[in-house]
């Protein structure tokens, strides 16, 4: 590869950013190189700069951004440019036209009042000299190259009518309409399914192969950056900790962030207790990790115990139907059946793992248990009684008993709140504990089991960070001391690293306070890791249940099969 | 900017100079409103003290007074003096020329009228009429700091009762959904239907031209406004994570509502705040200028434009541009400091 020429070459860059009153280093000072027709792999965990820098390359930062130091050297067919110093109308040449860009989250990134077609349409006639009929004959026929299903119907569609991969296949397609030199992708996978994740990578490979471009990919997600990249560049607060080929990267890590990064994520092939976390690798002063197998013998014991144990939760025929379309008097005419029919049990102690793609009816299931939805039809069973039957009064004493922990912790928490309140309101709504003064003992003893401070009591949700903040969530759920928790994708939108520490503390919570939880998550390591027994959703059915580890060494749908095929290795 | 800043919104909003300025205009008018009796000229209830012989006079105009001691004097305290004024204990009588004749003056008014005054118990003094004088003669300053304290008290209170009902329906329509929802909607289109005037009209007229009465119509009209924008945040804001785990810690939706929806659109209320503000002045203006609203002879800035606006092509305009222009900057005012708020806090969809 690296025989090839250089075609960009990024000297020593440092970005900074002016917020009022500070000056915050995004990115400091760093150097790498992109060779013709290779695929670069920037991985890094959020607030790295990787997409700072991904940006920088094509001048699209705000004003508030300046360069101190650095050179972006591109080698175009034509030219050699300096970036940082090109004039805008230099610029405007390069940008879409020799270096294309596609970002995160495909939704956002097409224009919701224009038809996909001619969004894509409209880039190709700023480029290039050609007439309208030779345009559209030219995107349909990218349409054909990106694997769009039947391209005329797509061409006439609006953004809405289409799904999130299809709608990233359409950015892929605007982005390589110019033949591009270099493609920058920003997390192109982020927003989707691991089944569709695998099909945008695949297609991203073979653009490469057939257009002989060069791509920078960028991701949080190790496991995609090991499928697609040739190099790979590991970034870590705004500095480049190592680079180098991705089979010496993975295989042979030297620096101790890259080493934690890659062993932070849960295994597949093993079962293990606790999950290492950076913090494990970066701290001097700590010996590394060691870590604990569970083997299939101890698992096996477990789950005999389980077995055994009380019945805790019993879902029978649960239905939830929005309706999808209604005629002019306003009936419904189409239902979309979010949870159709689904039935099976749990018992006290038990993690139940809950899989499937976005739109599965996963999360309607665990708030239709919960009755933050209503149910259409079915039964729910906690503990005996009969929770869809339940009046108020009995339902606010049962919700002490079963609660809630929400994918998001940014949107989770009240921002006008401090959180020490927010974790204290649960106990006043519910009239726990004597006064005032016990609820706030109670409470910072509850703040320090999650790893949080007591001097932290008094501050605002936005001086913390994600994982922090889903500790003060995961906190707060535990403030009415539940037997049982519904974790709704609760480490989805954390970085990996996080993610570790949340499940390890979600399973130390577990054996401490003796909690069941339901957990639900798009992403089967992560099920995997956490779960006893595991339930495959799709359409609003359970299409099939296992025990963890049988699930996935013989699963017996081809829905599940293809769900494991699907993720990165 | 979030509402998650760390700095207030008071500091960001006096560093927009146009908001600083409105800010300042108002907090002086605020203070002469509540201090108004002891600041102006004119102290006596309403600043009612007609000098028929002065009528008319124009900005600046001084002139000599004796002032002779009325027989029977209405003692007044100073929380009496503060709200109303306190009735004068002396005849003022303003004169161009005075010559002492036989222990009497003998005093020349400004209409050339001759008068004889025993000279006992009087004293001389002179006054200034900064804005000059009206058709009876009475300081027009005074009256026009009484009538800015009138709009602002008015405009408070209607601002007041207008965020109360208004946030408690819509606030109830929003978040409980359903009938309650259709109900509110009901209500505020029905209300919206009829024109703002017309509908205090008819409330002034049912209830009678009190000076409470007209708060009271002013507020139950621009409810609507805040219903309608409480309700809408409110539809936005239910949708929020940290609201369904408020339920599922089973809340109480008062609670939901008062702790946990109502601080986080103090921003888009604040500006309607303002916005109503101005509009509740400019209600009041227009009522008294037709008539419904203060009854003379207490002032306010709608009824002087009305006994004033015949002069505005008669030779003394400054009759009529005076309280013009006090409308005219007390609305502004307001919606700049509306529309800066608006630009600090980021809020797009009002209106």
């Amino acid at each position: 590869m690296s025989k090839h020429a250089q075609i960009l070459s990024v000297q020593d860059l440092s970005i900074e950013f002016n917020q009022r009153d500070r000056i915050v280093n995004a990115v400091k000072t760093i150097s790498f190189e992109l060779f013709k027709g290779e695929t670069l792999g920037i991985v890094g965990e959020s607030g790295s700069g990787k997409s700072v820098t991904a940006l920088s390359i094509l001048q699209l930062l705000p004003n508030t951004a300046s360069y101190p130091t650095g050179k972006i050297i591109f080698k175009g067919d034509q030219q050699s440019i300096d970036i940082l110093q090109a004039q805008e109308k230099e610029l405007l040449k390069i940008r879409g036209n020799q270096i294309a860009m596609i970002f995160q989250n495909p939704m956002n990134s097409l224009n919701p009042s224009h038809r996909c077609g001619h969004q894509v349409l409209e880039a190709i006639l700023l480029h290039q000299r050609v007439s309208k009929a030779e345009g559209k004959a030219q995107v349909l026929n990218l349409f054909g190259q990106v694997e769009l299903p039947d391209p005329e119907r797509i061409y006439a569609a609006y953004p809405h009518q289409l799904s999130g991969g299809q709608i990233q296949r359409i950015m892929i397609a605007m982005a390589v309409s110019c033949n591009p030199e270099i493609l920058i992708a920003d997390e192109p996978t982020t927003a989707l399914d691991v089944t569709v994740q695998k099909s945008i990578i695949k297609l991203l490979e073979n653009i490469k192969k057939t257009h002989q471009t060069s791509t920078i990919f960028i991701s949080h997600d190790l496991g995609v950056i090991k499928e697609i990249a040739d190099r790979v560049v590991v970034m870590y607060r705004g500095e480049i900790v190592e680079q180098g080929p991705v089979d010496q990267i993975f295989n042979n890590p030297q620096h101790p962030y890259t080493k934690g990064l890659i062993a932070c994520r849960p295994p597949l092939n093993k079962r293990i207790a606790k999950l290492p976390t950076i913090e494990d690798y970066v701290n001097q002063d700590k010996s590394g990790f060691s870590e604990e197998l569970i083997s299939p013998a101890r698992f096996k014991e477990r789950l005999e115990v389980l077995a055994s144990a009380n019945e805790l939760l019993q879902v029978k025929n649960l239905s939830k139907f929005y309706s999808a379309e209604k005629n002019f008097l306003g009936r419904t005419t189409r239902w979309t059946k979010a949870v159709n029919d689904v039935s099976f049990t749990m018992r006290q102690g038990e993690t139940l793992g809950l899989v499937g793609e976005s739109g599965s009816g996963k999360s309607t299931l665990g708030r239709t248990i919960l009755r933050l939805l209503d149910a259409d039809s079915g039964t729910v069973h906690f503990k005996g009684k009969s929770v869809l039957d339940l009046n108020k009064r009995d339902l606010k004493t049962l919700r002490r008993d079963f609660q809630i922990i929400f994918q998001n912790p940014y949107a989770s928490l009240n921002p006008r709140m401090r959180i020490g309140q927010a974790i204290m309101e649960p106990m006043q709504v519910h009239n726990l504990h004597d006064n005032k003064k016990q609820r706030k003992d109670k409470t910072i003893q509850l703040m320090e089991s999650v790893g949080l401070t007591a001097d932290q009591y008094d501050r605002y949700p936005h001086q913390f960070s994600g994982g922090q903040r889903q500790r003060i969530c995961i906190a707060r759920t535990l403030s009415v001391e539940p037997s049982f928790i519904i974790c709704d994708e609760c480490v989805s939108a954390l970085d990996v690293s996080v993610q570790a520490q949340i499940l390890n503390l979600l399973v130390e919570l577990r054996d401490d306070f003796n909690l069941s939880y339901i957990f639900i998550s798009h992403d089967l390591s992560v099920v995997k890791h956490i779960s006893d027994h595991v339930l495959v959703m799709k359409d609003g059915k359970i299409v099939e249940r296992n025990d963890a580890e049988n699930l996935y060494n013989n699963p017996r749908e081809s829905y599940t099969q293809r769900l494991l095929d699907a993720i990165p290795k | 900017m979030s509402l998650e800043d760390k700095e207030g919104i008071f500091i960001k909003l006096v560093k927009k100079k146009t908001a600083l300025f409105s800010i300042l205009f108002l907090s002086v008018l605020f203070i002469l409103s509540i201090f108004s009796y002891f600041i102006i000229n004119d102290n006596t209830p309403d600043s009612n003290n007609q000098q028929l012989e002065i009528a008319l006079k124009p900005p600046g105009f001084r002139t000599d007074i004796l002032l002779a001691p009325k027989p029977n004097k209405n003692k007044t305290n100073i929380f009496q003096q503060l709200v109303n004024g306190s009735p004068s204990s002396y005849d003022e009588i303003p004169f161009k020329n005075i010559t002492e004749l036989e222990g009497s003056y003998r005093l020349v008014s400004h209409i050339d009228r001759l008068r004889f005054i025993p000279i006992k118990q009087t004293t001389i003094t002179n006054k200034t009429y900064w804005l000059g004088t009206d058709k009876f003669g009475r300081d027009i300053l005074s009256r026009l700091i009484l009538g800015i304290r009138i709009s602002l008290v008015i405009g408070l209170m209607a601002v007041c009762i207008s965020l109360i009902i208004g946030i408690a329906i819509g606030a109830a329509g929003g978040y409980l959904g359903g009938w309650v929802d259709k109900a509110v909607m009901y209500l505020i289109n029905i209300t919206w239907s009829i024109p703002t005037l017309l509908l205090v009209f008819a409330i002034v007229i049912a209830f009678g031209r009190g000076f409470y009465i007209i708060f009271l119509a002013v507020g139950l009209t621009l409810w609507v406004d805040v219903a309608r924008l409480v309700r809408g945040q409110v539809l936005k804001i239910k949708e929020e994570e940290f609201i369904t785990a408020a339920r599922s810690l089973s809340y109480s939706s008062f609670r939901v509502i008062r702790k946990h929806i109502i601080p986080n659109i103090i921003g888009p209320l604040l500006v309607i705040a303002a916005t109503n503000f101005a509009v509740a002045i400019l209600i009041e203006a227009g009522l008294s200028y037709l008539g419904f609203g203060i009854q003379p002879p207490a002032p306010s800035v709608g009824n002087m434009l009305n006994e004033n606006y015949g002069y505005a092509i008669s030779g003394k305009p400054f009759l009529a541009i005076i309280p013009a222009l006090t409308i005219m900057t007390m609305v502004l005012a307001f919606n700049l400091i509306g529309s800066g708020l608006r630009d600090i806090l980021d809020v797009k969809s009002i209106d």
